[in-house]
């Protein structure tokens, strides 16, 4: 057969289009050679489910890396992921290529389902991550999966980085510690109410006005607690070694439970506050402990405060002095990491949805009416009570009554339903102040003193003191105020069982008492 | 003087309750956190052709600062994790850190794999954050940003990047969470467009040779109508 030439040129040109495609399409280096590596998280936290959809937040679930470690470009990449039982494939993410040499990185911010934060327990889930890539024209894939897990709602992990990459450092150990912001629930219904009721223990302070209100709110809130019995569990043990998935309370479980680790605590303080407005809160993490740390609004100032107190029934003045002497003595010389509540929640690290609860939970679980009550006796309004001697407020649901004896002693008793009695006396006295203590203490011979601290303002010296004795087997304690004064001897007691002083009431009744005392002696004289 | 009492009972009683209590005064002492956390850092970057990126920082700090930083990363390699802070869209490799004690810096060269990559025809190089572009000097781009450091601290940083000789149309765009840098490079697609375009040609003579009837042969040959007449 012969060609003839006409048929010739055709042949010859489309030998050459071929090569000539073959050049533009074809690795003809070689195949196009790439290095893999996938980096996932094992577990995924789903109390902060929502940080992994925010990138600015650097939370990714995978990071997948390719070298091209071949001689031709990888044309065509496409990456894109799936978690089984989660979330869908995501959109491929396309690359156009990666030139001999180079690489690219993806990450993977899945938009997870809200229905994580109901899950109770860890769930067990696959991590697809598919990438695919042109070679000799046609389409490659290569499917990776990975087992991870998808934890219960209250479950953390201190760390996501996995072992083999983690450096021997206390920031690589707690590496998850600022999506502990999740756990810090202001807004929960729960923690609102009893902050609310610790609030009002503190007359109704406005917290965020002044380091005075502030801390007022702090202490209200400690009251609280104390008043409800919250007390201190120690954690498991190899709870802080970062190796298992640990049990983290909501606030309002630690709340309603009466119990909780120091984070629990750390946690539930911090929200506490927070509802009140007291925003600046800090979490602190240093070798097996937490605690919490509040900026006040004035001055700035730093409080830490040792949850754990809470236990042995300190007053929050107790659980701030230990908390410094711990910073002072032990934690602050490191290592230790400090997670900034508000800063990460305005970044996005917020908490889940919780599970809407009665809306009278905390009176079925009868930790209203005890605060209620205890409001009612501390923290309640109060009322003026004036005679021409003196004028004095107190608790406005206090019973009073006064007399005169014959020796023209002025008399005022008040009582609440608790048997805490505020007493008030006025009698003409001509003696010193130190006779005039001596008088009265011989009345109540039966009294032990265990303090007395004397001062002097302008012509009026005074005396502060506080006694204990035992009345029917029950002990009693005291603080009284004397002074004696232009011819009149005056005496102020709060007498209240130990138990009463102990847990903070009656100390919190005198120092409202206390202040709003006014001897009238142009009155009386 | 009959209303001096009463005021000084007043003012009185407050400071002997605080007297008698076991910590004096209304407002509890706080802590002393450590200092607020300042510094400088230098990067410089060098992208090249193929998307890799060689870069070196400088970091530079006050005596306490930097004392306090290496406090914290006392191990050259520990301090990768410092490095890494802002930046998670790359791969660190072959990272050296060294720690200048005399002139209180701390320097690190390293590749990052990952920061530039070509998509929908353009290159793109992403920076984390929002860092401001200062200054252009042909293919060299400067940009200051800050970062912030824990406990209200700031890193104050001046970002040098060396695009790739022959780099054009650059693009500098703020997107939600990071700045984007788009830029092409006379590379393999428009060798592409090159061997598509012969391949064009190629193809157009073909059809040319198979529509003509002599195909493209009879393009060379004169029709004997056209031949001159020979002389008589």
């Amino acid at each position: 057969m012969r060609l003839s030439p006409k048929n010739v040129i055709s042949l010859i040109l489309l030998v050459a289009i071929a090569v000539v495609l073959a050049i533009s399409f074809l690795p003809l280096g070689g195949e196009p050679k790439l290095d893999l590596k996938i980096r996932y998280k094992r577990q995924i936290i789903s109390a902060a489910y929502k940080v992994y959809g925010r990138p600015e937040l650097k939370f990714w679930v995978a990071k997948t890396v390719i070298k091209n470690v071949g001689e031709v470009p990888i044309r065509n990449v496409e990456v894109s992921y799936s978690i089984e039982g989660f979330t869908d494939w995501s959109t491929p993410v396309k690359y156009d290529e990666i030139p001999p040499g180079g690489a690219l990185v993806d990450l993977y911010y899945p938009m997870l389902p809200s229905k994580v934060a109901t899950l109770t327990s860890p769930v067990p889930a696959k991590l697809h991550v598919k990438i695919s890539y042109d070679k000799w024209g046609k389409r490659e894939t290569i499917v990776e999966t990975k087992d991870i897990e998808v934890l219960g709602v209250h479950d953390m992990v201190f760390s996501s980085i996995p072992p083999e990459e983690a450096l021997p450092t206390f920031e690589d150990r707690f590496s998850n510690a600022p999506l502990l912001a999740a756990w810090v629930t202001p807004g929960d219904p729960v923690v609102r109410e009893f902050s609310d009721l610790g609030n009002k223990l503190a007359g109704g302070a406005g917290a965020a006005l002044s380091d005075r209100e502030a801390f007022k709110t702090m202490e209200g809130v400690w009251k609280a607690l104390l008043k409800i019995g919250m007390s201190y569990k120690t954690e498991p043990e190899g709870y802080w070694t970062g190796k298992f998935a640990e049990y983290i309370k909501f606030p309002r479980d630690t709340i309603l439970d009466g119990q909780g680790t120091c984070i629990d605590l750390t946690l539930m303080y911090a929200s506490l506050l927070s509802a009140q407005g007291l925003v600046h809160t800090y979490i602190v993490l240093v070798p097996g402990h937490a605690f919490p740390i509040v900026r006040l609004p004035e001055s700035g100032a730093m409080i830490p405060v040792e949850t754990t107190t809470l236990n042995s029934g300190a007053s929050l003045r107790e659980a701030i002095q230990t908390a410094v002497y711990n910073w002072q003595n032990r934690f602050s010389k490191g290592p230790y990491l400090i997670v900034d509540v508000y800063s990460w929640q305005a970044s996005g690290v917020t908490p889940p949805e919780l599970p809407s609860l009665p809306p009278d939970i905390l009176e079925r679980k009868g930790i209203k009416q005890k605060l209620e009550g205890y409001i009612k006796l501390i923290g309640g309004e109060l009322k003026s009570y004036s005679n021409g001697l003196f004028s004095i407020k107190v608790p406005s649901s206090w019973k009073s009554d006064s007399g005169t004896d014959e020796e023209g002693t002025y008399q005022s008793w008040f009582t609440d339903d608790e048997g805490i009695i505020l007493y008030t006396s006025w009698t003409p006295f001509q003696g010193s102040l130190s006779d005039y203590v001596t008088y009265i203490e011989s009345l109540y011979p039966e009294i032990t003193r265990v303090n007395l601290q004397q001062g002097q303002f302008g012509s009026c010296p005074y005396a502060m003191a506080s006694y204990q004795w035992v009345n029917e087997g029950v002990p009693w304690m005291s603080n009284e105020l004397y002074m004696a004064c232009r011819g009149y001897g005056i005496h102020v007691a709060l007498m209240a069982q130990k138990t009463y002083w102990d847990d903070g009431t009656a100390s919190t009744v005198w120092e409202r008492v206390i202040y709003t005392f006014y001897p009238n002696i142009a009155a009386g004289g | 003087m009959r209303y001096l009492l009463p005021l000084i009972l007043i003012l009185l009683a407050p400071i002997a309750y605080l007297n008698a209590q076991p910590i004096v005064g209304e407002q509890p002492q706080g802590i002393e956190l450590p200092m607020k956390l300042e510094m400088d850092e230098l990067v410089n970057m060098t992208v090249l052709p193929n998307g890799v990126v060689k870069v070196s920082e400088e970091v530079k700090a006050t005596s306490t600062g930097y004392l306090l930083l290496k406090n914290q990363y006392p191990m050259p390699f520990l301090f990768k994790r410092f490095i890494e802070m802002d930046k998670t869209l790359l791969e660190i490799e072959n990272m050296t850190v060294n720690f200048d004690d005399v002139n209180k810096r701390v320097t690190a060269d390293y590749v990052a794999l990952g920061m530039a990559a070509k998509r929908r025809g353009v290159w793109e190089l992403r920076l984390e954050g929002k860092p401001k572009l200062t200054t252009r000097t042909g293919n060299t781009l400067v940009f200051t940003t800050n970062y912030p450091l824990p406990l209200g601290g700031k890193k104050n940083v001046i970002i040098t990047i060396h695009l790739p000789e022959g780099a054009r149309d650059v693009k500098v765009s703020a997107e939600k969470w990071y700045t984007s840098i788009r830029y092409t490079l006379p590379g393999s697609s428009e060798n592409n467009f090159l061997w598509l375009a012969v391949a064009g040609v190629l193809g157009a003579l073909l059809v040319v040779n198979l529509i003509m009837k002599d195909g493209l042969l009879g393009l060379f040959k004169r029709k004997k109508g056209e031949l001159a007449p020979l002389p008589s």
